[in-house]
């Protein structure tokens, strides 16, 4: 496909493919999961709550760190169909 | 009620649950607002780039969630019926300013850093490692506070008996 045509897709990806999917889905694991993890360990695993308060902040980064490699796996996936639609216009250039 | 267990010392238990979460959710606040703003400043240009320059407003949201957690915490060791001596009360509201302050300071940092760094996203894309690697920075100040509240929270499991002391 041509550059303005992968441009385009980009952009509009970002409104439909889903992104807006992802963004909910990590607002709600971020709202509903570090509490759900103080409360389960607290009721399932053990009764100390300095535990289920770290075992929360863990939830919560780990949260953080899923959402930064989507972000960049995303952002890499464009960046290849960029680079595949340059590259078919240099070929076709050259022929 | 005896001297070391004064009636009024649960206020102080309370207004330990009260500032964690009222004060690291103002930081989250201005972490997210200001990150915002040029979030959208970049949307207009670049829309491509949003979803990762959405880093600062998740971050500032954990904020939220660290005096969300030190709050439970907190909370959860209030009752009527234990004896509630003032000693655990300071203790309590020691690890409730903490973990407040310490949210406010960095969701403050969070946002100015994050609204600067997204803005310069939009010409230079490696400013993105470094960006992270700031808001992490940033981020880990909320972490001490929530640390030390841990740490403090701790003090008050062996006060037993003290009222009658």
């Amino acid at each position: 496909m041509s550059i303005q045509a992968a441009s385009a897709r980009i952009a509009e990806h970002t409104v439909i493919g889903g992104v807006l999917a992802k963004l909910a889905l990590f607002s709600l694991m971020l709202a509903l999961g570090p509490i759900s993890t103080f409360y389960g360990v607290k009721w399932y695993i053990t009764e100390d709550t300095n535990l289920a308060a770290i075992g929360a902040i863990v939830v919560a980064n780990l949260i953080l760190v899923a959402y930064i490699l989507v972000a960049i796996n995303e952002d890499k996936e464009d960046q290849r169909q960029l680079q595949q639609a340059k590259e078919k216009l240099e070929t076709r250039k050259t022929q | 009620m005896s001297e070391l267990c004064p009636p009024f010392a649960p206020f102080f238990g309370f207004a330990g649950v009260a500032s964690a979460m009222v004060f690291s959710t103002v930081g989250a606040a201005y972490g997210t607002s200001k990150a915002g703003i040029g979030i959208t400043g970049l949307g207009t240009f670049k829309p491509e780039l949003l979803m990762k320059s959405l880093i600062p407003v998740v971050m500032s949201g954990i904020i939220a969630v660290y005096g969300l957690v030190v709050s439970v915490l907190i909370a959860g060791g209030l009752s009527p019926q234990i004896e509630y001596s003032l000693y655990a009360g300071f203790i309590h509201l020691a690890a409730g300013l903490s973990c407040g302050f310490t949210g406010l300071a960095a969701g403050y940092a969070i946002g100015i850093v994050g609204d600067a760094c997204v803005r310069a996203y939009v010409y230079e894309s490696r400013i993105f490692v470094t960006m992270v690697l700031i808001l992490i920075f940033a981020e880990v100040l909320g972490l001490y506070g929530l640390i030390v509240a841990l740490i403090l929270n701790t003090r008050t499991s062996g006060l037993d008996g003290v009222c009658s002391l």
